[in-house]
Order: structure tokens, then C-alpha cells, then sequence
């Protein structure tokens, strides 16, 4: 099947599972004041931070909110098209890819597509409106709202891409609960804060192997001055790229491992 | 024509950690478990021809699930040569896909948050169905299976019967080549099995299909199969007719007789030996009701004739062997 | 009712946890890595006087400690069992609900415990006795208080498991509590160092009594003399949660309708 026709079937489920989703109004509420009750706590703890220290790395609290903006948009834009991808270690240990694996379609992208969660929205706006107030008092020029999209989604892609490559290993380690989504989930809260506050190590592995700072660090580098903004156009979109292109093998090589269940 | 389904020398095998019973062979689990393979699969070989019907029997842990999971594209085989509509199943999963219909009545798997009716729609995009098609493929499943009220409702709301009876609908769209029907009336109540068997049939009759089915109600397998293929311990035990599995292992005949009034002690006595030279047996004694056993047709028309000459017979009434009862003897032999 | 049943469900969860080796080690490594990433940050951030500094670090080692140890995830097992329908069967069994969950949140902390005090132990070298209790007092106190705040954060968990018997949905609710428990309840900071506004939130709710208290009292950061007040204040608000938790659940189960078929 070419890839257009997958494309739109794709975004026919998408479209049929959320205004599903929709429908169910106390969910929607609740996501909403979930996701956003959680960067509100985040925000606490950065507030905690910063009445320690008010320059944290050399970061000014308006400059850490572009960080926060970009992690949490990063991350609605995930949950809103991408969430089922939480779901695979349950998947595994139930067996539940049987049916998909009988639909004539490429696994991943249409498992990826058929359950968004609502409180993505709640992150989405969190996230607009922690960079747009850390961007007002920055007074950064208009461009930077055409920018954003072009971050969001290499953000988003590269946020999922990383937890493509934890589905994919559930597939070897069979645990109901996928602890290990939670390894990555602690790098991603880590990252929102200035990298270069932690060591070396940290730096390369958060940059490189598991590159979230290219999510927000690069792009609110350029943004304040302090990378230019040619490198922080450009190597998200590698970033995503490369990402996109790993997950995709490593999941395609997992399903191989896939045992089904029962008899 | 060639052949639907090849299978040579099929295997798979699990690899499981092994650990002991209990909270602390579970902690010694985490120092050190031992892997062990556990074979589902060993060494299967048959094939299928086109517009064949299918049963797949066996007990549980015979390796039905799996070599269907195989056949399928689901999982990839340990060792062997399989050819399902001359595709390797693993290897061009998604080719064969558009080709076989699937259902598992385990875990019927309709996408859960979406109503029944954008799945119909989405599939039908899914695997090109020609508009004649699916009109009629359609029609006759919401037909059939009574789904007009389900369609509007998420999957998530419907029962587990009412979901079976949608992935049933769902699997044949498109009206498939070959179809896998996995335990498919599995949690369906009386009504609803017959419809679905009705479906199947309509299907087989209409587009020629192939079916291979695996149930524990061995009924969806008289109704609709010509075929039987008996499995046990990952192995094959029986490949051939439905009509020869009977002839094979059922050659008992029954004859049930119920008596005017109850015989005096000497007349059964009597009937008794006469009945057990003749090379029947009597199974059962109760009230004016007895049970012969007889293990040859021919055998049958004699031993009626006793049972006649012994007294008034109310009643008079003869049993084949039922196709379970068969399965059962078998396994209890091996 | 006997006490049997609670204990033979403790020891099952407890054997649940076991069962998924790689898992095992895997969930060991992500909360590694959690902490790690708090004392990397505060490494960088800290300002306050030198000669605090240990027990600064002190504190955000037993604080983690005692937060992970009382992870109890209730809204992820309740959670998925309401939205799966598999709930009726739990409320058919002839045991109290509340006190089931209770046996296997037990069987969580116990199971934590023994990982919170690997951690421990990884930070002795780095911050030697700043990790010690102050006194033997205050290590018994510490102790008991540790034991008040299971129940604290049970019956706590237990009220806000109830948004999940009316609302099928697991994350919102999860979500609340989690982002309301990292933002009051002293894990991230002790809440002396946190800013007059959300101190004084923090002091006013029941979260900081799941971390905060123990972890203080155990190190010595409160004097005795108001160590009493302070566990008091632990029992009222578990009592009192409680309450609130079995009467929402009265009010529940009157008007419940079980998912699915």
C-alpha cells in the first residue's frame, strides 16, 4: 500500500477515535486540570528553585519558562497523536497486537494514531501560554511564532520517536507496566531545566543519545542569544529524523519478538 | 489450483524463564532463572486446498492458537516451510493481510475507541473493497448478526458478545480469500451462534472462500466443515473428512428403548445375556429405560430385534456417537 | 473477617511484584535516575550556608526515600479494574474494599521500602552522618511517624480514587493527586526553603505529612518537644481522611454502574 493511502487511513482513525474521545466531556475536564495541575506543580518547584537562586545555570526565570513552553507543548502535541504508544507494554503482556498485526497496514503509525488522550489539551495550552509569558517578558520579536510550530513538531517527533524505542524493548522485557518509560519520562523532566547545570555526561547523553534538548535547550538557546538560530532550525529537524528513522527499525524488529498469549 | 494453505514440518517454540513456586522462588527468580523452550509446535505438516472448510481441533495448549497465529502473520515460525496463499505469512504480512480475514474470539479486537460503524467505514478504506462488495458483504453481516443497533456505539460500551458478533462482521468485509476464525463463538449465546454460523456458510457458498476454524463447540465445526484436523501436543493425530472422522472413531451406535412396564428380574436377565452374545453392550438400566451400545451398524437392526421381542416398547430411539463425545474418547486413550 | 484473607492478598502482590525480573530492575533504575536528577539540580542550585549543606542533601536523600517507599499507585490498579469492568469482581469478594487495597498497598511500601534503603545506602559514602537520625528519640519518632504517613497517603489516595468510580478515567485523577503530592509534599525541597506563598499552602493540606513530617522528625530538623504535636496532627488527618474515604465510597457504591458486560 503506498504510503499516502496509509497516511490517510491514518488520520481516518485519528479523526474517528477523537471526537470519540470527545464525547466523553468528565474526561476531557479531568485530563484538562490533570495536565495542567502538573505543570503548576513544576512550576512550584522551578519557583522553589529560583528562591534559592535566582540565576539557575545563568538562566533568568523567563528564559527557563521558554524551556518549560517548549517541553510541555512538546509533549501535548505527543499525547494528542501519539499516545497509544504508553500502551505497548500492556499490549504485549496481553497479547493484544494480534489484531492489529491481521490489518493489512504498516503496525506502528496506525497503533500510534488510534487512542489520543484529551489531556493533551491540557499541556497544549499550559505550554503555549508558559512560552508566550516567558516570551512577552523577554520581548522577543514576532518571528518567533513562526518558529514555534517548526520546534513543536520536531519536539514532538523526537519525544516520540524515544518512546517508540521504550515500546520497542518492551517486546523483550515483559513487565505489565513499562517501567521503563519512566527512565525516559525522568530524563524529560530533567531537561526542562538550563543543561548546562548538570555535568558533562548529562549534557552529551541528553544532546546525543537521547537528544531532549534539542525539544527546547537548542531552540531557547538561539532564542536568547546564546547559540545561533541557523543550528537550532536546523538540528532539530535532524534530530527527528535520525530519531524517527531508529524508533521505526527498532520497533518493526521488536514486534520479531512478539509472543501473543494463550495457547 | 494450487493450494491455500502448505505447511511442512511447521515448528515454534516458546522460551520461558522457568522459577519455583511461592514469594521466595520468586525471589530467587530475580538472582537466577533458568530459560527453558517450550515447545507449542512440532513438526506440522499439512496442506489446505482451495475453498476447503476447515476444523481445527485439539485440548488446550494443542497448538491450535499457535499454528493459527503462524498461519496469519503474527508470529514468526521457529523452523519450517508454510505458504498461505502462495505468501510467506511473516515475511509479507500485510500482503496476505488484505487477502484473509481474521477473527479471535478470545479477545475480540475491534478498535477500541471507535464506534462499530466508523470501523466498518475505515476498513473498507483499509482493504480497497470494491462498492458492490461491500454492499453485500454489508448488508449481509448487520443481516445476519442483527447489528443495526450496535453500530452507533463504541466498542468500548459493547458486551463481549455483542463485540464478537461486530469483529465476526468486520473480518469478512471485505470478503476474504481465506478466513481464520479463532474460537469464534466463544461467549455468543444460542441465537447468536447460530447467526454467526449462517454467516460463515453464506460467505463459504457466495465467494468460494476458505475457511479454517479452530472452537470448543465442536457443532460450528459439523455445520461448517468437510475437514477435520486433530492436533495434540503441538502434533498432527488426525487429518482427513469430517465423514471419515466419524466412521473412524465413531463406529458406536446407540439404541435407547423405553418399556411399556419394567421387565421382571429374569426377561432383563435374559435380554441381557442374548444382547451380550450377540457382541452389544448395555450401558444403562434406569426405570423401563435402557442403553445398548452397538459397535457396528449391522449389529444395530439384530439388537432391536431382541429388544423388541422382550416386552412392550413404548419408545424406541437410536444415537450416533456426538462428535464431542469422540474428541473426549480420543484424548483419554492418548 | 479474618485476617487471613488480607494476608494471603499481601503476600500474592508481594509475589506479583517478583514475578517481572527485567521489570524489577528496570522501575530500580528509573527512580535512580529521578533522584539523581533532583540532587543534580540542587547540586547546582543550593545557596544556602556551607556548614547546611549535608543535611540539606541529607534530607533530600531520606525525603526520596520515604517518597518512594509510599508510592502506592492505587489509581493505576483501581483504575484499570473499574475501566476494565473487573471491579464487580473485587466487590463480590466477602472482604472490606477499602482494607483489600490497604493489605496490597502494604505489600507495595514493604517491597519499596527495601529499594528506598538501597538508595540510602548509595548516599552514605557521599554524606556520612548527615545521614544519621538525631537521636534514638528521634529515629523511633521517625519511625512512627513513617508509619502514620502510610496511612496518611493510603486514605488520601483512597479519596481520590474515587473520582475514578464516576469518571472512568484514570489519568486526570492520577494526574491531580501526583502534581499536588510533588508540589506540597516536601520531596523536591524541605518546606522551610520553599517561598512564603506555597509554604504556606503546603502547611494547610495533608501532603506534607506524607514526606515532610517523617523525613524531618527522623533527622532531627524539629526539636522533640514539638514532635508530639506533629504526630497528632499526622493521625488526626488519618483519621479524618479516612472518614471522608469510606463515606465517598458509601455514596459511590449506591449509584455505581460497572462498565462493560
Amino acid at each position: 500500500m503506498g504510503w499516502r493511502k496509509e497516511l490517510s487511513i491514518c488520520f481516518k482513525a485519528f479523526n474517528a477515535a477523537l471526537q470519540t474521545k470527545l464525547e466523553y466531556r468528565a474526561d476531557f475536564v479531568l485530563g484538562l486540570t490533570g495536565a495542567i495541575g502538573f505543570q503548576a506543580a513544576s512550576l512550584g518547584m522551578l519557583s522553589v528553585l529560583l528562591h534559592s537562586t535566582e540565576l539557575l545555570g545563568g538562566w533568568r526565570g523567563p528564559e527557563i519558562l521558554l524551556l518549560f513552553g517548549l517541553t510541555a507543548l512538546t509533549q501535548g502535541l505527543s499525547e494528542l497523536f501519539f499516545n497509544h504508544i504508553w500502551y505497548v507494554p500492556l499490549y504485549v503482556v496481553r497479547g493484544q497486537f494480534d489484531r492489529l498485526l491481521t490489518y493489512p497496514v504498516s503496525t506502528l503509525p496506525f497503533f500510534l494514531v488510534t487512542s489520543p488522550e484529551l489531556h493533551a489539551f491540557g499541556n497544549l495550552i499550559a505550554g503555549l501560554t508558559l512560552f508566550s509569558v516567558g516570551a512577552i517578558k523577554l520581548g522577543l520579536p514576532w518571528t518567533v511564532w513562526a518558529l514555534l510550530p517548526w520546534w513543536a513538531v520536531c519536539g514532538c517527533l523526537i519525544h516520540t520517536a524515544v518512546l517508540t524505542l521504550c515500546g520497542a524493548l518492551s517486546f523483550k522485557i515483559v513487565g505489565s507496566y513499562g517501567q521503563h518509560y519512566w527512565v525516559s519520562n525522568a530524563l524529560l523532566q530533567a531537561s526542562r531545566y538550563p543543561l548546562n547545570i548538570y555535568p558533562r555526561f548529562m549534557q552529551g547523553l541528553l544532546l546525543v543519545l537521547l537528544p531532549f534538548g534539542l525539544i527546547n535547550y537548542v531552540p531557547a538557546s538561539a532564542l536568547t542569544q546564546r547559540l545561533p538560530l541557523a543550528l537550532a532550525i536546523i538540528a532539530p529537524a535532524l534530530a527527528a529524523a535520525l530519531c524517527v528513522s531508529v524508533a521505526w527499525t527498532a520497533f518493526n524488529h521488536g514486534l520479531r519478538y512478539y509472543e501473543s498469549s494463550g495457547s | 489450483m494450487e493450494d491455500a494453505i502448505v505447511v511442512k514440518d511447521l515448528r515454534k517454540s516458546y522460551f520461558r524463564r522457568s522459577r519455583e513456586a511461592g514469594l521466595w522462588g520468586a525471589i530467587k527468580a530475580l538472582i537466577h532463572s533458568p530459560k527453558v523452550e517450550v515447545p507449542a509446535v512440532k513438526s506440522l505438516s499439512f496442506s489446505i486446498r482451495r475453498g476447503e472448510t476447515v476444523g481445527l481441533i485439539g485440548e488446550n495448549g494443542a497448538g491450535k492458537s499457535t499454528t493459527i497465529k503462524m498461519l496469519t502473520g503474527i508470529l514468526d515460525p521457529s523452523g519450517g516451510v508454510l505458504r498461505v496463499l502462495g505468501l510467506e505469512p511473516w515475511r509479507q504480512r500485510q500482503q496476505l493481510a488484505r487477502r484473509i480475514g481474521v477473527v479471535f474470539g478470545q479477545r475480540p479486537q475491534l478498535l477500541w475507541d471507535i464506534p462499530v460503524r466508523e470501523t466498518f467505514t475505515l476498513l473498507r478504506d483499509m482493504y480497497d473493497v470494491p462498492a458492490a462488495v461491500y454492499a453485500k458483504t454489508s448488508e449481509t453481516a448487520r443481516h445476519l448478526l442483527d447489528l443495526d443497533d450496535l453500530l452507533k456505539v463504541p466498542v468500548r460500551q459493547l458486551s463481549l458478545g455483542q463485540r464478537m458478533r461486530c469483529d465476526l462482521a468486520a473480518a469478512v468485509l471485505h470478503a476474504p480469500d481465506l478466513i481464520f476464525l479463532d474460537e469464534p463463538t466463544i461467549g455468543l449465546d444460542v441465537v447468536a451462534k447460530r447467526q454467526a454460523r449462517e454467516l460463515i456458510k453464506w460467505l463459504c457458498r457466495e465467494f468460494g472462500t476458505t475457511l479454517v476454524l479452530t472452537t470448543h463447540d465442536l457443532k460450528d465445526i459439523t455445520e461448517t466443515c468437510r475437514r477435520v484436523i486433530l492436533l495434540d501436543k503441538g502434533g498432527l493425530l488426525f487429518d482427513g473428512s469430517l465423514k471419515g472422522f466419524e466412521k473412524h472413531f465413531a463406529k458406536d451406535r446407540r439404541l435407547i428403548a423405553d418399556f411399556a412396564s419394567t421387565l421382571t428380574a429374569p426377561k432383563r436377565r435374559r435380554l441381557e445375556t442374548s444382547l451380550k452374545r450377540l457382541g452389544c453392550q448395555v450401558l444403562a438400566w434406569k426405570g423401563g429405560r435402557l442403553t445398548v451400545s452397538a459397535p457396528r451398524q449391522s449389529l444395530l437392526a439384530q439388537a432391536t430385534r431382541l429388544v423388541l421381542l422382550a416386552g412392550e416398547v413404548e419408545d424406541l430411539n437410536f444415537e450416533r456417537t456426538e462428535i464431542e463425545q469422540i474428541v473426549h474418547q480420543i484424548y483419554a486413550k492418548a | 473477617m479474618s485476617t487471613r484473607a488480607y494476608v494471603s492478598f499481601f503476600k500474592k502482590s508481594l509475589q506479583a511484584h517478583l514475578a517481572y525480573g527485567g521489570a524489577f530492575f528496570v522501575s530500580l533504575l528509573a527512580n535512580a535516575v529521578g533522584f539523581a536528577l533532583i540532587l543534580l539540580v540542587w547540586r547546582h542550585a543550593w545557596r544556602g550556608p556551607e556548614e547546611q549543606r549535608a543535611s540539606f542533601f541529607a534530607y533530600l536523600t531520606i525525603a526520596f526515600a520515604v517518597n518512594f517507599s509510599l508510592n502506592l499507585f492505587l489509581e493505576r490498579s483501581i483504575g484499570e479494574r473499574i475501566r476494565e469492568g473487573l471491579i464487580a469482581t473485587d466487590l463480590v469478594k466477602p472482604v472490606d474494599f477499602q482494607r483489600l487495597y490497604m493489605a496490597q498497598s502494604l505489600s507495595d511500601m514493604l517491597f519499596q521500602v527495601f529499594l528506598a534503603l538501597a538508595a540510602v545506602a548509595v548516599a552514605v559514602p557521599f554524606l556520612g552522618t548527615a545521614l544519621a537520625p538525631a537521636s534514638w528519640a528521634h529515629a523511633g519518632y521517625g519511625l512512627i511517624s513513617l508509619g502514620l504517613a502510610f496511612f496518611v497517603q493510603y486514605f488520601l489516595c483512597f479519596v481520590f480514587v474515587q473520582g475514578i468510580f464516576i469518571t472512568y478515567q484514570n489519568y486526570g485523577v492520577f494526574a491531580t493527586r501526583l502534581a499536588l503530592h510533588q508540589a506540597l509534599s516536601g520531596t523536591f525541597a524541605p518546606i522551610e526553603s520553599y517561598p512564603p506563598t506555597l509554604r504556606a499552602v503546603a502547611e494547610w493540606l495533608p501532603f506534607q505529612h506524607v514526606v515532610y513530617t517523617p523525613t524531618s522528625i527522623f533527622l532531627g530538623r524539629v526539636p522533640l518537644e514539638r514532635v508530639s504535636t506533629l504526630l497528632l496532627h499526622q493521625a488526626l488527618w488519618a483519621v479524618a481522611l479516612y472518614a471522608l474515604g469510606r463515606w465517598i465510597f458509601s455514596l459511590v457504591l449506591r449509584q455505581m454502574t460497572v462498565q462493560g458486560g
